[in-house]
């Protein structure tokens, strides 16, 4: 079992461009976005803390997301298949798989946080900030096991178009790129249950010391059975197809 | 262990569509044997092969590896494969796949017996994007073997390979067997089932049309050859001579198929025709294609 995470970490690792890419866009928008509408004094403090959590988990998604890329990659080469005559169960590819996705998601995290501490001048007792990272990441499983979901399930030529719109998508109605409450009301009704509504705003409770929200939780849970479901089955299907 | 057989199918089919693939194959192949599964493309070679390693289910029949079904049997890690049209996963060393791949299976190879058998000293620090075509078949035919399973099963192993990595590869396999492992191997090139199997099942349309020691499969036809030079105005009517089944002209002489090869060395006294004749008995490649016609 660890010897697969390792094997999985090595490749993830050693690929540079992919970790980078998931970087670069919440980075920069964190940091145009902030200086342009930030105002000053507390309300550019409250801003630039709203917008890290949105940033850092507009990252997070969109790594977690991008993992079922590679997933896809591995399909078509018959990795799978190969792997499904070893004694490898399974439950336990997909666990390590979604697990590879999780972790491909923490250096877009870390590094909007960072950036937020040090150029944005966000300052939070030392547990939020905790709680904040560790939220934020705990959070990205749903995510992560959508994107091993379409990893198993789309074909090669339309993965990537897929995962890019539901990227898009979900970011902009979860309110990651914008405030929800800029929304006419009916989207702000449908956007509460956008999995990254929930997502992102369990943490920007815990930043503005506060406490999350038992519905965002509940909804953000539901879609983690949900996409554990359609990964699971996925995999199931893959198997018995090559490309 | 719930069986002396490797592999058991009774009965097995399966469609793609309105395509029988696999259709009807009873199959028993006892632990230690070495088995080519010979076919032309699209006999239903790697449907089986597919259906054997629990990657297709059967649309009807039993298929058992070990007594158990195959999942079961991959779980328990008693099978490797070396899967057709497979490609090595990017960005991972020759070494570290193998210790990954060791380390999934109760009673591994010892790595240095694994580097030597697949012969790949050299290439455990190389990424796996980096190799050659043949050195990539070795480290895949190492996958297959390192977890030192009791069945192994080649789909085409030596599909793209060259007549020296070819020769090298049934050297590496034979290394194996020897050490009284199952293998079926699948192979359209006759010779390699010829050389290298205790037995040679023949798979066309689906369908087992032959089954028994390559010598016994040579004899299942009993289709010999008569050769003679070619003649002056060419090979035309050739085939119009009493008992002959086929044709074939080659450089300078004639190969004609037939069961009678009496009958036919008459016709060409007859007829002036009978220059530098040559009978010979069936080869294992002329019961093959008698056969799979």
């Amino acid at each position: 079992m660890s010897g697969y995470l390792s094997i999985e970490l090595r490749r993830l690792l050693r690929s540079p461009g992919y970790l980078m890419s998931s970087l670069a866009m919440p980075l920069v928008m964190y940091l145009v976005i902030t200086n342009l509408y930030g105002g000053s004094g507390a309300a550019r403090h409250d801003t630039a803390i709203y917008l890290m959590v949105s940033m850092a988990g507009f990252g997070a998604v969109g790594a977690a997301l991008t993992n079922g890329l590679s997933v896809v990659a591995d399909r078509s080469a018959g990795w799978l298949r190969q792997l499904r005559i070893t004694p490898l169960s399974a439950g336990r590819v997909v666990v390590i798989r979604g697990l590879t996705g999780m972790l491909a998601a923490l250096p877009a995290i870390l590094a909007v946080c960072v950036v937020g501490g040090l150029i944005n001048g966000v300052r939070l007792p030392l547990d939020h900030w905790f709680a904040v990272v560790a939220l934020l990441w705990l959070g990205t499983a749903p995510f992560a096991l959508l994107g091993l979901g379409i990893g198993y399930l789309v074909s090669t030529q339309a993965a990537q178009p897929v995962t890019m719109l539901l990227n898009l998508s979900m970011s902009i109605l979860g309110g990651l790129w914008m405030p929800a409450t800029v929304f006419p009301a009916t989207l702000r009704a449908v956007s509460r249950f956008v999995p990254t509504s929930g997502y992102a705003e369990i943490s920007r409770r815990i930043a503005f010391d506060g406490l999350p929200h038992a519905t965002d939780i509940a909804v953000l849970l539901a879609w983690f059975v949900v996409f554990a479901g359609l990964a699971t089955v996925a995999y199931r299907r893959a198997g018995r197809r090559t490309t | 262990m719930g069986s002396n057989d490797a592999v058991m199918f009774a009965g097995v089919s399966k469609s793609y569509g309105a395509v029988r693939a696999v259709d009807g194959v009873d199959l028993t192949i006892p632990c230690g044997q070495t088995v080519a599964l010979l076919g032309p493309n699209g006999a239903g070679k790697s449907t089986t092969i597919n259906m054997m390693l629990g990657l297709f289910p059967a649309d009807r029949g039993r298929v058992e590896l070990f007594g158990r079904s195959p999942e079961a049997a991959s779980a328990a890690g008693r099978v490797g494969a070396m899967l057709q049209e497979t490609k090595l996963v990017p960005r991972v060393t020759v070494g570290e796949l193998l210790a990954f791949v060791r380390g999934l299976y109760p009673r591994p190879l010892p790595t240095d017996d694994l580097l030597r058998v697949a012969n790949l000293g050299g290439l455990v620090g190389r990424r796996l994007e980096k190799l050659s075509g043949g050195q990539a078949q070795r480290v895949k035919f190492a996958v297959a073997i390192a977890g030192r399973p009791d069945l192994l099963v080649l789909d085409e192993p030596t599909a793209a390979m060259d007549v020296e990595s070819r020769r090298e590869f049934w050297a590496s396999m034979r290394r194996y067997s020897r050490d009284g492992h199952t293998v079926l191997f699948s192979t359209h090139y006759v010779e390699e089932a010829d050389e290298s199997a205790d037995r040679v099942v023949v798979i066309a349309g689906g369908r087992l049309v032959a089954d028994g020691s390559p010598a016994e499969v040579r004899r299942a036809s009993t289709a010999q050859t008569v050769a003679v030079a070619l003649p002056y105005d060419g090979a035309a009517g050739l085939e119009r001579l009493p008992g002959v089944t086929a044709v074939e002209v080659r450089g300078d002489r004639a190969y004609l198929t037939t069961t009678e090869p009496d009958a036919v060395v008459c016709a060409l006294v007859e007829r002036g025709l009978l220059r530098h004749v040559e009978v010979r008995g069936a080869r294992l490649e002329d019961a093959y294609l008698a056969l799979t016609a």
